[in-house]
């Protein structure tokens, strides 16, 4: 499933050197301002260049092998510094930062995302020093937001991220995580008092979700059909532009997950965060039946009181 | 998970026993105070006070063990002295060199670092060493040399080093940080701090004092500065350092503090454990405005966003604090009136004031918070300072293990409830504890309306008017103010046209000419300039009315008699509706008299001016023009005067249109073969043509690329941004064989900078990039298929203070597109297609060249479009010049054959030509052997469209009436053999003027085509514009989700984390080696 809507956000740093660059290579179909050169994978490459003693950070986007854009921004002064690069593409569009700069965008005729957007980074030319690299999972592009006087944070963060299923959970430091599907340590549960696992069919579930959003478009869970069957869901995600697929795609394997509830009583474990991996291998008393299951914590309850330590934890299945 | 250690890992999953426990501990948090010990010196300035701030600056001395201020006193003459403050003394120390006080400039900021200190003298900056033990024995000796630091222009400064800082001062009308490295280079940051609608001046106290709400700090590779803009908000930018910490990079200008109807004033920045303090004072404004001024202690991770969470607040009183950190204390001054505590949680983490406190029962989850009881019954925890809702807290876990107990922290947490229980014999009380972040995000509110705008960009390729909309009037051309008295004037029937005036002696008499709406779109508006030039055109004579035909009576008036005086009059509206009236004064008079020339009575004559120049005083910037006249003031005796026109030069109108169509670009399929299938095509001359961009909406800075191809030699198309309106904006535009940057205000366009450019013809497609960064503009052209030249390389303009604002309305900055067919052109008094000459209708200025294109510009014979028709021409008939301006509109009176013996003066006096002739009301008592060919060769037209050589005149009309010579001392008879037969009329307004002349249409229809009075005339050479595609991103950051979830987090007080981001650390990646990020 490909669309026309999408976004990938990089960030990577390097002290340059005269002639090498670093390209960023995807596997995203772009056609050029004009259509005037055959559409090809889209690569933005970024290296420094001097002219007449003073320093550029050079941009170069390619479709394919074609360049079909390239500018370059001063950066001020003869520097020799590390260069703190931020890419930005979305939907038709591609951004380049240095520094904290904006010194680099270019709009394509039209742009194809897969729906698996492949990224990597290479050196031509030689051999770079590439540092602090990252790849943003949340690379939706949002315009603006607005927020009123009387908006606490949580309403604006609601604006923020819409109708994206993104889990949002407190951090053990101040800190708030953010993610849609990213998972922390296995744990092996151990002194289990009580396990519990409900099997339920629950309103999101769908094997075959139909996308209203900007656009329409589908969204496949073969793993819901292959275990449950043909369910046909709407998702009305009105709001977004960009990562309705992906959001849809969020709600249907979660909604799989959550077919299976578990919840379990154990000893107090101090160690455990939700979105750990808690993995399950009990014999239960008298039938000896043995218990094997593996999932991811959602909520956490401790309690500690009058010489009673006991975690309950509730999750859904890892699959 | 949590890590831990490998004994309490065993503690907790092997054994079959298991015994833990939970402890909080928590912080202090806040800070606030409301009194404050006073230490000020005389001249600090009072609570609550308006004036400007009082320069200082704060810093702890190691060596006295107490903070610092340095303060500069201004004394009665405006001059300044520096003045230490110390903590704990009352007494202001006045440094000396060699027993000399330390001059400084009293508006500058000061700076200190280490026992430098930095300030503004004699027209440069300097630093000046003190010894810190001399200082705290309150020795005023204490300075040991004084020497210069940079040559920039007074401002405030920042010293973060003791020998490199960074200054804010004013550059060109608005403020320019810089960076002086420790080598003194100076590394400006290429963009200014600009206020959009006022030119910042360095001669303005108001404008030099307000750079003093501004700080920077340096933090391990990088520069931070910050800067209360004009709006209320906080800017900032970075200033990345390169390895030497000289060189470097800095980033865009980035919003740290938002506001909406609100300030924050900057007192100062710090850096503390990584973490930037900015301490400032906040209040609001306009609608909001109320006494309460807010001294918030404002703190960021990133040095970009700050949090305004609600425990920032750290005082009421209305002074305009300081803060720098004392070891673990922080000492909030103003000018030595100071509070002085120990930090907080926030500034000195864990490490702040706290207390544990053992928790007995616990229970409750991330997601809904904890509840924990505590053992109460010896009441130790209810007095407790720091247990308080929105208490910073640690809550622990400790596991009993074999090496005894050991602690793990389980959660930051904020106490968001208390509750207290008192019974017989029973104390209770129960925190509930939540999560850190979660707390911040449910409780924080923020104290403005925000507006988190990234990036906008659109690429449209022109094949509807869906983002592309013209902004364009449907007014005429624009051209220089002029207006005769025609029709307004009380006339005999409106058959008739203006006719001769007389009043009698010490008469004044007011002619207005039409309402300026009657003609233009719309009513001028004056802009700065100091003096609006008037010219009245007409003649005057003494003496009573002639009374042509009839013989009248005899004329009693002196014949010294002088004739009349002329006067400007201004009708001006200004912004509340109200009208008044502006007469000129005699001290305002530019030409020689301020009469026209007498000629009647002969014994009377005076030399006069025609026309008749007033200098006014402009009335005001923002008024509007409403009409003009003339006022006519006679002197002893009766006067005879026809006012003809009025121009003011200097004034341009759009008129309303007289052409077919006025509305230029439209949508046109282009032939297959072609780049594009579609296009926006204009070839309407003479009014620009301007679209404006539905995206970005708004751009400060803005990068604007368009696609065009011009034909022609007079057509200038490119990107246009920071556009109020139609009238009002900065151009980027490419014509044959050059470039430019322009302004355009009041839909006058001023040149900013322009270069040949060879290169640049005709019939090619080239891409054009117009941009802007911060007062810095660019323009690249490139032909469509080449690669951008380097940025900067072609064109930059720097705005300059002389410039004026860089916008007209701060509100909304349109991108968008221009183009402007913009021949030599004038205007016709009429030309019907059946003749042979285009009369030029005075005033024949152009509005943005200031001169005559027809006088310059057209050639003796070429090609011109009229109402879009083509005539071809083969002379150019230069009678006039603009020192002998051409005349009219007069009234036709007589269109006759004259035979003898009207043709001779009466009694067989001088011959004139005799034959076909018309008589106007333009009167002159000249002898026909010395002036007859006075006006041989000029051209004669009617607004009737017809035109011919004027041939010999005769000044002294005369006819007979019963067989008595009647003189017509009120007109002048014209004789040509060129005279057309037509039906000629009294409601014609005749001119004596310039022309074009054999005139003929270049495909003739058969019909005959008549184009009326104040139709332009155009140089014809085939031009047009092309626009093939336009795209257009403002200079924003991109918003993502996750960009925006981290700033609204720090905002918030928290931080955001993103564990599902791919991060790696890097390393050396070869030549075909690869990062997969995934």
């Amino acid at each position: 499933m490909s669309a026309e809507h999408g976004g990938l956000e990089v960030f990577f740093s390097f002290i340059p050197v005269i002639g090498r660059a670093v390209l960023l290579t995807t596997n995203i179909q772009v056609l050029d301002a004009y259509a005037t050169i055959a559409a090809g994978d889209l690569k933005v490459s970024v290296q420094m260049e001097t002219i007449d003693a003073t320093q550029y950070v050079l941009f170069k986007t390619y479709a394919g092998n074609s360049l079909i854009d390239q500018s370059n921004f001063q950066l001020g002064y003869n520097v020799n510094l590390e260069l703190d690069i931020r890419i930005f593409i979305y939907d038709q569009y591609v951004s380049g930062y240095c520094n904290d700069r904006c010194v680099y965008d270019y709009a394509f005729s039209s742009a194809v995302y897969p729906s698996a957007i492949l990224a990597s980074l290479s050196v031509t030319n030689g051999v770079l020093v590439l540092s602090n690299i990252s790849r943003k999972e949340l690379d939706d592009q949002r315009e603006a937001v607005f927020v009123d006087y009387e908006a606490n944070t949580e309403s604006a963060i609601q604006s923020i991220i819409q109708q994206r299923p993104i889990e949002m959970n407190a951090g053990v430091n101040r800190e708030l995580e953010f993610t849609y599907s990213s998972t922390k340590d296995s744990v092996t549960a151990h002194h289990v008092k009580r396990y519990e696992n409900v099997l339920e069919d629950n309103l999101q579930l769908s094997s075959d979700g139909i996308v209203y959003y900007e656009d329409v478009g589908i969204a496949i869970n073969e793993d819901t059909a292959e275990q449950v069957g043909l369910i046909t869901r709407m998702y009305r995600l009105s709001e977004l532009s960009s990562g309705a697929i992906s959001a849809a795609e969020k709600y249907q394997r979660t909604a799989l997950q959550k077919r299976n509830a578990v919840s379990l009583d154990m000893r107090l474990d101090p160690r455990l965060e939700v979105r750990d991996i808690l993995d399950i291998n009990l014999i239960a008393a008298g039938t000896q039946r043995n218990i094997v299951d593996n999932i991811i914590v959602e909520e956490i309850q401790i309690r500690l009181e009058d010489g009673n330590y006991r975690t309950s934890l509730s999750g859904r299945k890892n699959q | 998970m949590r890590q831990t250690t490998q004994t309490l890992e065993n503690a907790i999953t092997i054994p079959e026993s298991f015994r833990a426990t939970a402890k909080l501990t928590a912080y202090k948090s806040r800070i606030y105070f409301d009194t404050y010990i006073n230490n000020a010196p005389v001249f600090a300035l009072a609570e609550g006070s308006t004036a400007y701030p009082t320069p200082e600056a704060i810093i702890y001395d190691e060596t006295i063990g107490k903070f610092v201020t340095i303060a500069i006193e201004e004394d009665d003459y405006g001059d300044g002295q520096l003045a230490f403050l110390i903590e704990g003394s009352s007494n202001p120390i006045y440094p000396t060199l060699e027993g000399n006080s330390i001059a400084a400039d009293p508006r500058c900021r000061p700076g200190i670092f280490g026992n430098r200190i930095f300030y503004y003298d004699n027209n440069e900056w300097k630093v000046a060493i003190y010894d810190s033990v001399l200082l705290g024995a309150e020795n005023p000796a204490c300075i040991n040399s004084v020497g210069s630091f940079s040559s920039l222009p007074t401002g405030a400064i920042y010293p973060i080093g003791i020998n490199e800082a960074v200054l804010f001062y004013i550059d060109e009308g608005s403020v320019r940080p810089v960076f002086i490295a420790s080598d003194a280079t100076e590394h400006k940051h290429p963009g200014r701090l600009i206020n959009p609608i006022v030119v910042l001046s360095e001669v303005n106290d108001a404008d030099v004092y307000a750079l003093h709400y501004s700080g920077a700090v340096k933090t391990g590779a990088a520069i931070y500065i910050y800067f209360t803009a004009h709006d209320g908000s906080v800017k900032t930018a970075k200033y990345k350092l390169a390895t030497n910490e000289i060189d470097g990079s800095w980033s865009d200008y980035l919003v740290a503090v938002p506001e909406d109807l609100s300030i924050f004033e900057i007192g100062n920045v710090f850096v503390h454990n990584d973490h930037f303090f900015m301490c400032g004072k906040f209040y609001r404004k306009e609608d909001f405005e109320s006494n309460t001024k807010y001294t918030l202690l404002l703190w960021s991770d990133d040095g970009k966003t700050f949090s305004i969470d609600r425990r920032t607040l750290v005082s009421l009183v209305d002074l305009r604090f300081l803060a720098a950190m004392c070891g673990d204390e922080i000492a909030f001054s103003a000018s030595n009136r100071y509070n002085k505590e120990i930090g907080t949680y926030r500034i000195l983490g864990e490490a702040a004031p706290s207390v544990n406190i053992t928790l007995d029962n616990t229970s409750g989850s991330a997601s809904a918070g904890w509840t924990a009881k505590v053992k109460a019954s010896n009441e130790l925890y209810l007095d407790n300072e720091f247990l308080d809702t929105g208490t910073f807290s640690k809550l622990e876990i400790g596991v009993y293990t074999a090496s005894g107990l050991e602690w793990i922290k389980y959660h930051d947490v904020v106490i968001a409830r208390i509750t207290k229980s008192f019974e017989d014999g029973i104390r209770g009380y129960e925190l509930f504890l939540m999560p850190d972040a979660l707390w911040h995000i449910s409780v924080m509110t923020h104290p403005f309306y925000m507006e988190v705008q990234g990036k906008q960009a659109i690429l449209d390729k022109v094949k509807d008017f869906s983002n592309l909309y013209s902004v364009s009037s449907d007014a005429g051309p624009s051209w220089t103010l002029s207006c005769d008295f025609w029709s307004k004037e009380a006339v005999p029937s409106s058959l008739y046209g203006l006719e001769y005036k007389c009043h009698a002696g010490n008469t004044t008499t007011d002619h207005w000419c039409n309402d300026i709406k009657d003609f233009c779109q719309d009513y001028p508006v004056l802009d700065d300039s100091a003096t609006i030039e008037v010219r009245i055109y007409g003649w005057s004579r003494a003496g009573i009315e002639s009374g042509t035909p009839e013989s009248g009576p005899p004329d009693p008036t002196p014949t010294n008699s002088p004739n009349d005086d002329f006067y400007a009059l201004l009708l001006v509206e200004d912004e509340d509706g109200e009208q008044s009236t502006i007469v000129s004064l005699i001290g305002e008079l530019s030409s020689a008299h301020s009469n026209p020339p007498q000629t009647y009575f002969p014994e009377g004559a005076r030399e006069g001016s025609y026309p008749v120049t007033y200098l006014m005083a402009n009335p005001g910037a923002g008024k509007r023009v409403i009409k003009v006249g003339a006022r006519i003031v006679s002197g002893s005796g009766n006067t005879v005067y026809y006012p003809e026109r009025v121009e003011l030069p200097g004034i341009a109108v759009e008129l309303i249109p007289i052409e077919a169509s006025t509305t230029g670009f439209e949508i046109v399929d282009l032939p297959l073969g072609t780049l594009h299938q579609t296009a926006i095509t204009n070839t309407i001359k003479g009014i620009p043509q301007i679209l404006f961009s539905q995206r970005p909406f708004s751009a400060w800075n803005f990068d604007c690329d368009m696609r065009v191809q011009f034909k022609g030699e007079y057509t200038s198309v490119g990107p246009l941004g920071l556009g109020s309106n139609k009238d009002n904006f900065i151009l980027g535009y490419i014509s044959k064989g050059k470039m430019g940057i322009a302004k355009i205000r009041g839909g006058q366009k001023t040149i900013l900078l322009e270069q040949a450019n060879g290169g640049i013809a005709a019939g090619i497609d080239y891409d054009v990039r117009f941009w802007h960064r911060d007062g810095l503009f660019g323009l690249e052209v490139k032909k469509f298929n080449e690669v951008w030249p380097t940025r900067g390389s072609q064109l930059t303009y720097s705005w300059q203070e002389a410039d004026g604002t860089i916008l007209a309305v701060d509100d909304i900055f349109h991108v968008g597109a221009y183009g402007f067919i913009d021949p030599p052109r004038f205007r016709t008094t009429g030309f019907r297609s059946s003749q042979s000459i285009v009369p030029v209708l005075p005033l024949d200025m152009d509005d943005t060249s200031l001169d005559s294109d027809f006088g310059t510009d057209f050639p003796t014979s070429g090609t011109i479009d009229i109402d879009g028709i083509k005539y071809s021409y083969s002379g150019k008939n230069m009678f006039f010049s603009a020192s002998n301006p051409p005349l009219g509109p007069f009234q036709l009176r007589n269109y006759s054959d004259w035979q003898s013996p009207f043709c001779s003066d009466p009694g067989h006096g001088y011959a004139y030509q005799g034959g076909m002739a018309i008589e106007i009301y333009l009167f002159k008592w000249l002898d026909g052997e010395t002036h007859s060919d006075d006006l041989a060769g000029a051209i004669v037209a009617t607004n009737a469209g017809m035109a011919w050589t004027n041939q010999n005149t005769q000044w002294k009309a005369w006819i007979t009436t019963v067989g008595q010579v009647v003189w017509a001392r009120e007109r002048s008879r014209h004789y040509s053999a060129y005279i057309p037969d037509y039906h000629a009329s009294c409601s014609e307004k005749v001119y004596i003027t310039n022309g074009l002349t054999g005139v003929a249409a270049i495909e003739a229809s058969g019909e005959e085509v008549i184009h009326s009075e104040g139709t332009f005339v155009y140089i014809h050479s085939e031009d047009e514009i092309i626009i093939d595609g336009f795209y257009a991103a403002s200079g924003d950051h991109d918003n993502s989700i996750s960009s925006l979830l981290d700033k609204f987090c720090r905002v918030a007080g928290t931080m955001a984390t993103l564990p599902g981001d791919f991060r790696s650390a890097g390393g050396t990646i070869d030549s075909g080696g690869e990062v997969v990020l995934q």
